[in-house]
């Protein structure tokens, strides 16, 4: 469907998971956000969203990359699509052309 | 910051928690993210805030989409499903049609047991439950203690006090005294019953009618179908009936306004029919056809001054709001006024501290009146009885229950192919699990259905047994209903879940290779068996118990002779002058008569109620038994006369004088009874005999000190005996006929046989005997059942045994030994469980006779063999097929 509404989480963790383009799983996110953004975020919640946006169609997956850190098991990582991109682009021009709107006015505070 | 291993695990409770609530394809990125958080915090943090963490993060991993969807598989169980194990099942119950019958008779009967049972109990308990204000409905008794301790035990097998008499035949003013003095009654009715004469055209007939007063309707509901309990016995001249009695009376048709002719005791009465009610229900403590004022009753009047004649019941209604606590303290404030003197003596006799009250007036609820322990009404039953009965019952349905389950599964082990076939096209165990149980429950709801026709057919047979008219739509009672439904659920539910979970530890390929070796684990049958067989022996010790105390009960020698003794009842004019002179005239006519032996008057019969006296002997109370008798009493009956002589036949001689019974004598300590005067008229009476003790009452109570006695201010003689020529008995009866005809033409004749009579004393007995009796054969032929199944398991199991010791050499002799040397020990095992207790019960159910039989070792004896036998028989026909069989078939497979 087009015109995806990208929830808050959605969108930074998209844009996590592009920068951390070929690198981006569940733990790395985590970090990145927190490191860059100051947002700390459950896991678990980084494993649902992206999981909602995989079945949204605007990252996919694949397993790769086993470590002895963790016992031998693959991480899942994430690809932002082309769809994907689109959506942030989307959401990025929304963004700007609103605050194009904004009279100087409104954030002139000062002594009222 | 990478920790190599070993390092501290995470904690393994909370990875085998994720292991088991996530889906199998996120296992492995969820696991890995979570080690590699706790690898770093470990460095960072600490080993604790890593585990806590971990947890805390599994936790929170429980979301919608990581939980496992709960069997992904495809129902396998559709309809079509359905119908394959239908056809299966049934095919299965043909091709077994022997064990399948055997299986479903059992269970049936057990069901139609268990519901007989449950609606006998309910009935019971149902008594007078159907009136409108029931729950403040009482009747009132009285509580005397003639000694301490004065406690009311009100556990359940506790029996009346011995040192109490309860009893529920009141004084005749105390009803009118409750209506004034008690403010808590809103309705208070006397009942009696008694007896009249009522024409039916010209002839005389023999009419019961009952005594109320003009609440009596009000208080207790009974449709009527003419006329209005308001104004039912209002007048003084009503008369209420039953639609049957109007009928015969009257004719069909309206019959309000129209006269009965009654003669109460002399006393011709023209009554109006103010109401016109439907037959009694059976479930009430009232079985009356007729009723009229209790004004008429005989000496009415005379005896509203006596406090002292304890001759009426006395029942009440209670306001809304009223409680029984301030009922019985009317009750008591009412006994303070008007019982003073009595309640004083009883008090000093009893030696009781003040404060302890030696007499009291009670109230029970009417409700509870027909199972009321203490005062025992004409119909009631102890109410430990029906507990009894509804524990046998549940017995017996567990015992029917288990044994199909048991049969079930030894039937199930046939079917080793077809589980291993459906298993290897896909079937799960749940599968398995399925059509087991479907099939189970099906054929138990099959049995509840045959079983519940079994109950309809039975019916009749069974309200004979018991002696009470169970109505049908006991069966509709929705606790009864929900009970049995339950039951059978259950059992079916309990016999499919066995083989399912036998045939899921099946390897497939096992299985369709040939037989497998699995063993039906009989070790739960053989418990099961134990028990059913020792209930067997506990409930036929009881049976035969029972048997031969009852026998020895009814062929005991009363002490007196009534072949051929028939009773014929008075209907006297006057009641204290009674029938004497009639006596006489039908005497002097048939004197000489070959068929009539002889004639005695008297003022009861024996099975009819008793008198009983008590007066003051000097310092002593003597309570005795009194009988109004002539000179010819004592020799119709052959009654032993031991000392002194008879009543002289002079006529008028003797007028004071009584003959006494040995327990008399005995009682006042007499060295030399004859001559004796006590005090049993004001002007004292002589004994100038003494008769050899026998049973006046029923041999439930002991032999009490008796007087017979010819004095007519005492007691009149209301109806006499006649003995008969034997083997010319109904022409005897017919001369006696024609003579009372001639002497007292409108007064009906009505005659019992005395053998009868004193048999039905103990027809409550004779009915538990036949319920217990029926009990037995059920537990019987269920326990027989049980075993047979038993066997055809252990037969099962041993197959192959079997076949190589055949092949051995092993006769069949051997063989039979060895299978049923597991039977021999059941049996013991049931017979050490099963005797002690019925000998606790026993005792204790022989406590309620004064004579008993003793229960001697041959007795017990008796009883195992018959267990024995009958076990025996039940194994054979396995044990017989194992040992025959050809080793061939069983050997073929290995």
């Amino acid at each position: 469907m087009k015109g995806n509404n990208l929830g808050e989480l959605e969108e930074l963790i998209m844009l996590v998971a592009a920068t951390l383009f070929n690198e981006a799983y569940g733990v790395a996110i985590k970090e990145e956000l927190e490191k860059t953004a100051g947002r700390k975020v459950n896991i678990s919640a980084i494993h649902a969203t992206l999981n909602r946006l995989e079945e949204k169609g605007l990252v996919v997956s694949r397993m790769g990359g086993a470590t002895a850190e963790r016992g031998g098991r693959r991480k899942r990582l994430f690809t932002v699509t082309a769809e994907g991109q689109q959506a942030l682009a989307e959401s990025r021009e929304l963004r700007n052309g609103l605050w194009k709107q904004i009279p100087d006015v409104a954030f002139k505070f000062g002594i009222a | 910051m990478k920790s190599h291993p070993p390092y501290p695990e995470p904690p393994r409770w909370a990875t085998r928690f994720l292991h088991w609530y996530c889906r199998e394809e996120l296992l492995e990125e969820i696991e890995g993210d979570l080690l590699e958080l706790y690898q770093g915090r470990l460095e960072e943090d600490g080993l604790r805030y890593a585990r806590r963490h971990y947890c805390w993060d599994i936790i929170r991993f429980m979301r919608r989409y990581t939980i496992r969807k709960p069997n992904p598989r495809p129902n396998l169980n559709t309809v079509p499903m359905w119908k394959n194990y239908f056809k299966v099942s049934w095919r299965h119950l043909l091709r077994q049609r022997g064990f399948a019958i055997l299986n479903l008779t059992g269970l049936s009967i057990g069901i139609a047991a268990f519901l007989l049972i449950l609606m006998y109990v309910s009935f019971e308990h149902s008594y007078d439950s159907f009136h409108k204000s029931a729950d403040r409905l009482y009747i009132i008794t009285d509580l005397e203690y003639k000694s301490g301790p004065a406690e009311i035990d009100s556990s359940l097998l506790a029996g009346q006090p011995e040192n109490s008499r309860s009893n529920y035949w009141l004084p005749l003013p105390l009803g009118p005294a409750v209506a004034e003095e008690v403010p808590q009654a809103k309705h208070v009715s006397r009942f009696t019953t008694g007896n009249a004469v009522a024409f039916l055209g010209d002839d005389p007939m023999d009419q019961a009618v009952a005594f109320g007063d003009e609440d009596f309707f009000r208080m207790f509901s009974f449709d009527f179908l003419e006329g209005t309990p308001e104004a039912s016995l209002n007048d003084r001249y009503d008369v209420v009936i039953t639609r049957e009695m109007a009928d015969r009376y009257l004719g069909k048709g309206a019959v309000l306004g129209k006269t009965i002719r009654l003669s109460i005791n002399g006393e011709e009465q023209d009554f109006t029919v103010s109401g016109v009610i439907d037959a009694l229900p059976p479930n009430s403590m009232f079985d009356f056809e007729m009723m009229v004022r209790t004004e008429f009753r005989p000496f009415y009047e005379m005896h509203l001054e006596r406090w002292n004649n304890y001759n009426t019941m006395t029942l009440l209604e209670i306001n809304e709001g009223s409680t029984e606590e301030a009922l019985l303290e009317s009750l008591e404030q009412l006994k303070q006024k008007y019982l003073e003197d009595y309640t004083a003596r009883v008090q000093e006799r009893s030696g009781l501290p003040e404060d302890v009250l030696a007499y009291r007036l009670m109230a029970t609820p009417v409700p509870e009146a027909h199972l009321n322990r203490f005062a025992h009404m004409s119909n009631t039953s102890d109410p430990l009885y029906s507990y009894v009965l509804a524990g046998i019952a549940l017995i017996i349905l567990l015992v029917a229950s288990i044994n199909y389950i048991s049969l079930t599964m030894s039937r199930s082990a046939g079917r080793n192919m077809e589980v291993g076939m459906r298993k290897s096209l896909g079937a799960t165990s749940k599968h398995v699990l399925t059509q087991f149980l479907g099939e189970a429950v099906l054929i138990a709801f099959l049995a509840l259905i045959i079983a519940v026709g079994m109950v309809l057919l039975v019916m009749p047979a069974f309200r004979e047994l018991t002696g009470r008219e169970l109505p049908l739509d006991l069966l509709l009672d929705p606790r009864i209903i929900l009970v049995t439904l339950a039951a059978v659920f259950l059992t079916g539910l309990m016999a499919g879940l066995y083989p399912s979970l036998y045939f899921s530890r099946f390897k497939t390929p096992l299985v369709l290779k040939g037989r497998s070796s699995a063993n039906i684990r009989s070790g739960f049958m053989r418990t099961l068996v134990i028990f059913q067989f020792s209930l067997c022996v506990f409930l036929l010790v009881c049976c035969f118990s029972i048997y031969r105390q009852m026998s020895f009960i009814l062929e005991k020698d009363l002490g007196f002779n009534t072949d051929q003794v028939v009773m014929i009842k008075g209907y006297p004019d006057d009641f204290m002058q009674g029938i004497e002179d009639k006596v006489e005239l039908i005497r002097t006519r048939l004197s000489g008569d070959p068929d009539v032996e002889g004639i005695t008057g008297t003022s009861l019969g024996f099975a009819r109620g008793w008198s009983q006296v008590g007066f003051d002997v000097g310092e002593k109370e003597l309570r005795a038994l009194n009988y109004r008798v002539d000179p010819y009493y004592l020799d119709l009956l052959d009654i032993k006369l031991i000392e002194g002589r008879n009543f002289s036949t002079t006529p008028g001689a003797d007028k004071g004088a009584i003959i006494v019974n040995e327990a008399l004598v005995k009682e006042m300590k007499w060295e030399e009874p004859i001559g004796q005067v006590i005090p049993f008229v004001e002007a004292g009476s002589e004994v100038i005999g003494v008769v050899k003790d026998y049973h006046a009452r029923s041999l439930e109570n002991e032999v009490q000190p008796l007087i017979l006695h010819q004095t007519p201010e005492a007691d009149g003689i209301h109806a006499f005996y006649v003995k008969l020529q034997a083997g010319r008995i109904p022409e005897g009866l017919d001369k006696v006929k024609a003579a009372w005809k001639d002497v007292e033409p409108d007064k009906p004749f009505t005659y019992f046989f005395l053998d009868e009579d004193v048999r039905s004393q103990y027809k409550e007995y004779l009915n538990w005997r036949s319920l217990l009796t029926v009990s037995t054969l059920f537990a019987i032929a269920i326990a027989c059942l049980g075993l047979f199944g038993l066997s055809g398991v252990n037969a099962y199991n041993r197959t192959k045994e079997i076949g190589i010791r055949k092949v051995l050499g092993a006769k069949v002799s051997n063989l039979l030994w060895l299978l049923n040397r597991e039977t021999l020990f059941l049996i013991l095992l049931a017979l050490a469980i099963g005797i002690p207790p019925a000998l606790w019960a026993m005792s204790g159910w022989m406590e309620n006779f004064s004579y008993t039989v003793s229960l001697d070792w041959v007795f017990f004896a008796m009883c195992a063999a018959v267990v024995t036998v009958l076990a025996f028989m039940s194994v054979s026909y396995h044990a017989f097929r194992a040992a025959t069989s050809n080793p061939v078939n069983s050997l073929r497979y290995e």
